[in-house]
């Protein structure tokens, strides 16, 4: 007896005492810690690769905000509640598009900024020196297009240059103007001389040192620096080699990928990175009732490529679309830009066509009607895919044409140089449009919407043209202050959160 | 299954059914006259008992120097000796015993009398009657300060607990539950598989018969001692253990029936046909049906995937042993069919508690242990977004297949196919029946104690116990289903594994100081957990037959996904209570609790509390007092703490999987995805209470009521930051939320006589909920760019949580001059849309005039139970209300729109505005009609939600006449029997957003709610 309680209090303490002594309260995560990363060319490799993401990294990625944010001036709209409402002016400084929009292109700003730091502190030994130097060229590229991205939507905004690593201190907009146009001429002028003029093999994609030209005159235009951005822009058109497409379904096809006159994408396929890296702009955009056959062949579809809901989610406005391309025109890019006839679901498979004039969106199904009125945009459109899901087109960020009207525009505007070229070089080639005898900025500006119809670059154009207003009471049928409505507002969080941020005025 | 627990628990009572031998007593036990049936009669000193029939007669053996003791709950003991006598009568009192009844508190238990905690108690018969899946669930009104919300009406679906209101914003604000001594936390997301679902109910593998007893800890004195885990409250658990004496054999058995208790009224195939006719009007489309009255009524999709649903539910049970060694085992079998088709709730289970004393006593050994297997099948509901269960059912097109449009079916058996939305060829029948969706869980749940008593009143005690609980997943979508055509069939697994392991040791001294006594607690305990996942899919198989696929034979196999979380928490602990002259008693608790959870800066954190209470019933001035038969009152203050965060947030965390693109090749791609909080902590809720206990007329009636206030600071808050930081929040402790409420229950027993008795109980709370400051963090929305278009709760300051902020809706358009005249949409507004309020008075609407619109939290809920027996007849009734809650009918607010294309609710067919209808209290049918950004982000589906329910009937009979049977009573009960409600959807008690306390009341895509009728058996041998 004695000994059995003996043994129990003997054993109790031992387990007592061993339960005392081991284990600490160091957490053990499932996941990296940054403190212990960016110590080898991989690791480096790892982080740029991971900072071209955050331009398709939601549902709701950079370039259908982009889409979305141009139907405030009526030159779109849709079905979708975005469209609709954007369409309407409805939107505010509490707006969700625009505070993703901020979000999204801020977390690319982070992310160049935690690459040019870290490849600052890499130890020379762990990285070649080539590799280096490419890496901080694509670094200083993204963190230029993310800030350009900004600029042109908000103009006065934070600059932060170094990672965020801590919940304080904060970055405010206090000559934020300024200073982004400073920081994006030093990073594309870095970035034009680090980066290689191509991307082959494996590496295909990603961005080159024609990107950075390229992105550096449009920086240059947004500065009013025009003999600098014509000289920039001329660089690229004279010394780049290469050249427009002839025929300018090839600046969207899956073919041509990263080819000729595309500079810079966004990289998409379902097949390789499903519903991470691939292109939900396609569901936005197709008719319902099409049967996702191609409808310049006409043949049969599948059935299951589109996707949408009841009309389309994001269409043209037919007066914005007879404006830039008055059918008499008979511009090529009118076929690339819009699907003007398909077969539909609702009409037993026969095929319906484009009629601004028609009765109804679309066709309604058992009808007997065969015309719609809505203009459809096809630009990120795929036929034939067996899945909305199936996507492999890319979405641009920047192509020659940028640098052709770039030069043309700050031409127009008083540098020197022959700009009236360079527009006529987008107008024939792509648009098989003859060539005009007078360069005007209006006709450049024109181009610019002409061009990128559908591709969601409106709004930073009409912007830098001072012609907001003018489009939204033209197409939209509001009359509003230039002064307010060029920019957006800065997202109200932003301003809630970070007492350094000034909104902008009027908002 | 059934088989093989029945047989295990034979074996183990052929191992303990032994009996002792002696001469026969007999006699007859009686309460003023009438006779007591199921008296517990024990030879003192042995494992000898037995009880006594319904003639409240007993024999039992016994030796002349014996004594019998009589024991029945709620009557006063007595124990008289043996001697010569052969027959011994006895009559036995009512006692004032509710002073003497034990309630179990954390890590201990203390006299009701002696309590100076708010805690409330249930004890497990009151809940047998009503079968229901899991203790969450059968706690439904059943206490004070407690509000348990059904988050999916799915069998075996998630519940959602409150005590005394939400203490947090984004922090995990379920109970604590402690299972005979182990801290569960009920986070059903951290048990859940996956899917495409709301997550199961994590406490369904307890099975709710073992359970003595439930007590509801709800103010510091209470819950302090479980520190940085008792804000949000305790919820002890106490399963059933094992009482020297004879062997009792208990079998209970029910059958269930359950029917969709309230369903929703859709269009007909006709109404559908002109309500299309009327949207293509709306575009200048032809009519598409020139012919609607030809489809008659159509098919009704809500019919053809609803049944009559079942419940089995068998319980066996062997409980007895001797001086030394006592024991409870059972086994459980439970299977709920549900009022869906194909899906399910199954559940077999083994309960083992064992007790054994050595060393007269001092040496105390035991375990309760609990092996459980369940199984669940189900079908995408209660998650939201096209392609949900009750969502395609409801919007489906009620125009079949067939000459009656009435089938699901075509004319080669195949199913019929139709598009929903325009967006997808679906068949809701075959989304339901064909969906294969299984979890399959296992769990052993075990705690072991060894005690020893060192000195007298010293007594040393460690336990260690596991939980673990794997659970997998199985779903496959063949080609009959939408996503098994859109993925050429589609096979996924998941598999939850979780290890966890308690430690406790504590110390417990006991002694009586001159007119005091003093017991003390200390101790120390350590928990760990290890949950893991790991999840799979593969689509595009060549056979359409899951059992013959395997994971690896498809042709896409998508991106699996694993994840695996770690916690410790150390801990000390510490209790003194004191009570002078059985009229002054104090309590002071004190944990110090060390969390790996938390910032490296704030691992330790410590919890104290102190209460008092005055016996004054005790008081010589009382003495005679002819009123109070009972009186006490108490205060409880202290600090308890909320560590349910995302484990890892203290840390910043380098995310990989930001991979890209290159030459259509994937590269690999990391990103910093968090932001260091080294300050990170725990949330600190200071809890005070007052109460009153009393009781009058001999305690006939007896009241309890409290009064408290729950103040939680440092919220643990995903706190926006600028997004120029590149991220969009960081988890910091910010802000302060306060709860404030009274509670009241009071027991009336009316008639208390041998043969009658009818007794009355009723509960009420009131809870006050506001978030008092969010320290700086801008008001948000707990999500927004949902599917349907609104956004998640506001939270803000000054407002109750989880409230909605929208557009006020103040009727429909009358005309186009009231339009132009009247703030109103530019460009949008036509005649029979709806009207929004000018809320900031600019003259025009626009975000600016979103307003405050209500809040999902009942301000008043109750719960009154009758219970009446007349001889062998006893019936019960148990009605409960809830009041003061609004829910967001957002089921409504997409099939009850007017503009979508798919079906809507039949009110939309006569309710809608129209030329010829002005007094139609819906917008216009009108396809282009604006829904998104206004419509559904209005008051307009905000209703009201306050409900009254008979939420049980039992009605039962004992049959006391048969030899070689202890007791025998059947019953029939009836489980949500009527609904007395404004809210217009299936059931306002609804929660979508499962157990966050933000987006509740939001009523989406949810499971209907069963009515149950149960008839039932419980036997004793």
């Amino acid at each position: 007896m004695k000994n059995l309680f003996k043994k129990s209090l003997l054993i109790l303490g031992i387990i007592s005492a061993i339960l005392l002594s081991c284990n600490t309260l160091v957490e053990k995560t499932d996941f990296a810690s940054p403190d212990t990363f960016y110590k080898s060319e991989a690791d480096m490799n790892a982080a740029i690769n991971g900072a071209y993401t955050p331009f398709n990294k939601e549902w709701f990625n950079v370039a259908y905000n982009r889409c979305v944010i141009d139907c405030a001036l009526g030159v779109q709209t849709g079905y979708e509640k975005g469209p609709q409402y954007y369409r309407t002016g409805g939107y505010v400084a509490s707006d969700e598009y625009i505070t993703t929009f901020w979000a999204q292109l801020y977390d690319g700003v982070n992310r160049a900024n935690v690459v040019l730091e870290a490849l600052s502190k890499i130890d020379a030994k762990a990285i070649s020196a080539d590799r280096k130097k490419t890496i901080s060229g694509e670094a200083h590229l993204l963190r230029a297009m993310y800030y350009y991205h900004l600029f042109i939507y908000f103009e006065n905004i934070p600059v932060p240059t170094s990672p965020t690593r801590e919940l304080g201190n904060f970055n405010g907009n206090d000559g934020g103007k300024q200073k982004v146009l400073e920081l994006m001429v030093a990073d594309l002028t870095a970035a034009e001389s680090e980066l290689p003029a191509a991307w082959t093999g494996a590496d295909t994609g990603r961005a080159g040192k024609w990107a950075a030209k390229t992105l550096l005159a449009k920086v240059y235009l947004e500065r009013g620096d025009w003999q600098k951005a014509a000289d920039k822009a001329n660089e690229v058109i004279t010394q780049s080699g290469l050249q427009l497409f002839d025929d300018f379904a090839k600046v969207f096809d899956i073919k041509t990928k990263n080819q000729g006159e595309r500079l810079f994408e966004v990289q998409c396929n379902q097949f390789k990175s499903p519903y991470v890296n691939f292109n939900n702009m396609h569901a936005h955009f197709t008719p319902t009732d099409w049967d996702g056959g191609n409808p310049n062949t006409l043949e049969a579809g599948d059935g299951v490529t589109a996707a949408g809901w009841g009309d389309a989610w994001i269409i043209a406005d037919n007066k914005f679309r007879s404006d830039m391309f008055p059918p008499a025109s008979n511009d090529k890019r009118v076929k690339v830009t819009f699907m003007d006839q398909y077969r539909s679901k609702n009409a037993n498979g026969d095929v319906v066509k484009y009629n601004p004039n028609a009765a109804s969106a679309f066709v309604a199904p058992n009808s007997t009607v065969r015309e719609f009125k809505n203009a459809i945009l096809q630009k990120w459109i795929e036929y034939k895919i067996g899945g909305w899901q199936n996507t492999q087109k890319n979405y641009g960020l920047l192509r020659l044409s940028d640098a052709y009207l770039a030069h043309a525009e700050a031409v127009a505007r008083g540098a020197s140089g022959n700009g009236l070229n360079s527009l006529n070089e987008v107008r024939t080639k792509h648009g098989g449009l003859p060539a005009l005898a007078a360069l005007t900025t209006d006709a450049v500006f024109t181009e610019w919407l002409r061009e990128f119809t559908g591709e969601g670059w409106a709004f930073p154009i009409a912007r830098r043209f001072g012609k907001t207003a003018e489009l939204i009471s033209k197409y939209a049928g509001r009359q509003v202050d230039n002064a307010k409505f060029r920019v957006l507002p800065i997202p109200l969080v932003e301003v809630q959160a970070n007492s350094g941020v000034k909104q902008n005025t009027g908002w | 299954m059934k088989q093989t627990i029945l047989s295990l628990l034979c074996l183990v009572f052929c191992l303990f059914g032994n009996h002792l031998k002696a001469q026969t007593i007999t006699g007859r036990i009686t309460e003023k006259g009438q006779p007591l049936v199921g008296v517990t009669v024990l030879v003192v000193g042995t494992s000898n008992g037995t009880s006594s029939d319904a003639l409240g007669a007993y024999s039992i053996k016994a030796s002349r120097g014996d004594s019998l003791q009589f024991s029945y709950t709620g009557y006063q003991r007595q124990t008289i000796a043996v001697g010569s006598l052969t027959v011994i009568d006895v009559s036995l009192d009512i006692s004032g015993e509710n002073l003497n009844e034990v309630i179990v508190i954390g890590y201990g238990s203390v006299r009701k009398s002696d309590l100076t905690a708010a805690v409330s108690s249930v004890k497990g018969d009151d809940i047998r009657a009503f079968p229901t899946a899991s203790v969450d669930q059968a706690l439904t009104a059943r206490a004070s300060g407690i509000n348990v919300t059904q988050a999916s009406g799915a069998p075996g679906g998630g519940v959602t607990v409150r005590i005394r209101g939400s203490n947090s914003i984004q922090a995990g604000s379920e109970p604590l539950y402690v299972v005979d001594g182990i801290p569960i936390y009920s986070n059903n997301d951290a048990f859940s598989t996956g899917g495409n679902r709301q997550a199961s109910n994590a406490l369904a593998s307890i099975n709710p018969s073992d359970i003595e007893s439930v007590e509801i800890l709800k103010d510091a004195s209470g819950t302090a001692i479980y520190g940085s885990r008792g804000a949000n409250g305790v919820v002890l658990i106490t399963t059933k253990r094992g009482k020297s004496g004879s062997t009792q054999i208990n079998y209970e058995g029910s059958n269930s029936f359950q029917t969709v208790a309230k369903s929703i009224e859709l269009m007909n195939a006709t109404e559908y046909a002109q309500y299309q006719n009327l949207r293509a009007g709306s575009r200048g489309q032809a009519n598409p049906y020139t012919n609607p009255a030809q489809f008659g009524d159509g098919i009704n999709w809500l019919k053809q995937t609803t049944q009559t649903g079942t419940i089995a539910n068998h319980q066996l049970s062997f409980s007895g042993g001797t001086d030394r060694i006592t024991f409870n085992i059972s086994g459980n079998y439970y299977n709920n069919q549900g009022i869906i088709k194909n899906t399910g709730f199954e559940r077999g289970s083994i309960r083992i508690n064992l007790d054994a004393k050595f060393l007269k006593d001092r040496l105390r050994l035991g375990t309760s242990t609990l092996i459980a297997h369940t199984t669940t099948k189900a079908i995408p509901t209660d998650r939201g977004g096209p392609g949900g269960a009750i969502i395609t059912i409801l919007g489906q097109s009620p125009i079949g297949a067939g000459a009656q449009y009435n089938s699901p079916y075509n004319a080669d058996g195949s199913y019929y196919l139709q598009s929903y939305d325009g967006r997808f060829l679906t068949n809701p029948l075959a989304e339901v029946q064909e969906i294969i969706d299984k979890d399959r869980g296992n769990r052993i749940l075990t705690n072991n104690y060894i005690s020893l008593e060192i000195i007298k009143g010293l007594t040393l005690r460690s336990s260690a116990g596991f939980d673990i609980y794997t659970n997998n997943r199985e779903t496959y979508y063949n080609a009959a289903t939408r996503l098994g055509r859109e993925r050429n069939r589609s096979y996924e697994l998941g598999n939850r594994n979780v290890i966890n392991f308690l430690n406790e040791n504590t110390l417990n001294y006991s002694k009586k100081i001159g007119q005091g006594n003093l017991t003390a607690l200390a101790g120390y305990t350590y928990q760990t957990d290890i949950n893991r996942f790991f999840g799979t899919s593969t689509n595009g198989f060549s056979f359409d037959d899951y059992k013959i696929n395997r994971i690896q034979n498809g042709v896409t196999l998508l991106q699996p996904f694993s994840s695996r979380t770690e916690w410790t928490l150390k801990s000390f602990i510490g209790r003194l209570n004191y009570s002078f002259q059985d009229k002054y008693l104090l309590t002071l608790n004190f944990r110090r609790d060390g969390s790996s959870r938390f910032g490296t800066k704030n691992k330790w954190a410590n919890f104290p509390s102190v209460a008092a209470a005055w016996r004054v019933i005790n008081e010589g001035f009382m003495k005679n007092n002819g009123i109070f038969s009972d009186l006490k009152v108490r205060g409880s203050w202290g600090i308890t703490g909320n560590s349910e965060i995302p484990i890892g947030n203290s840390l910043s965390e380098l995310s990989g999987n930001r991979n890209y693109l290159l030459n259509d090749e994937i590269v690999a791609g990391v990103a910093e995805g968090r932001v260091a909080n080294p300050n990170l902590k725990w949330e600190t809720t200071q809890m005070l209470d007052f109460g009153i206990d009393f009781g009058i007329l001999n305690n006939k009636i007896t009241v309890t009521a409290d009064w408290f206030r729950n103040q939680t600071s440092d919220l643990l808050l995903f706190v926006a930051l600028p997004t120029s930081s590149g991220f969009t929040s960081a988890l910091k402790n910010s802000g302060e939320l306060t709860n404030t409420g009274v509670e009241l229950s009071t027991n009336i027993a009316a008639i208390r006589s041998g043969k009658t008795s009818l007794n009355f109980n009723l509960n009420a709370s009131w809870l006050q909920n506001k978030v008092v400051s969010l320290a700086g963090t801008p008001p948000f929305y707990s999500y927004t760019g949902s599917h349907l278009g609104p956004e998640g709760s506001y939270v803000a300051e000054g407002y109750p949580l989880g409230g909605w902020y929208g557009y006020k809706a103040i009727g429909i358009w009358q005309s186009a001059e009231q339009i132009k005249s009247n703030p109103s949409l530019a460009g949008i507004d036509k005649p029979g849309y709806v009207r929004y309020q000018d809320v900031n008075g600019d003259g025009i609407i626009d975000l600016s005039d979103r307003t405050y619109l209500g809040h999902p939290n009942p301000t008043f809920i109750w719960g009154a139970t009758t219970e009446f027996r007349w001889k062998n007849l006893d019936i019960t009734v148990f009605f409960r209300g809830s009041h003061g809650q609004k829910i967001r009918n957002q089921q409504a607010s997409e099939h009850a729109d007017g503009v979508g294309n798919y079906n809507q609710y039949k009110v939309v067919a006569t309710d809608s505005w129209s030329p010829t209808n002005v007094n139609g209290t819906r917008p216009i049918v009108d396809a282009t009609r604006e829904f998104p950004s206004f419509f559904r982000r209005s008051s307009f589906f905000i209703e009201n939600g306050s409900f009254v329910r008979l939420q049980n009937v039992a009605v039962g009979y004992n049959i006391t006449t048969i030899k070689g049977i202890r007791n025998l009573r059947v019953y029939a009960s009836g489980q949500n029997l009527a609904l007395f409600t404004k809210y217009s959807g299936w059931d306002p008690e609804v929660s979508n957003g499962g157990q966050s306390p933000l987006n509740r009341g939001d009523d989406y895509d949810a499971y209907p709610r069963p009515r149950t009728v149960t008839i039932g058996v419980q036997v004793g041998f």
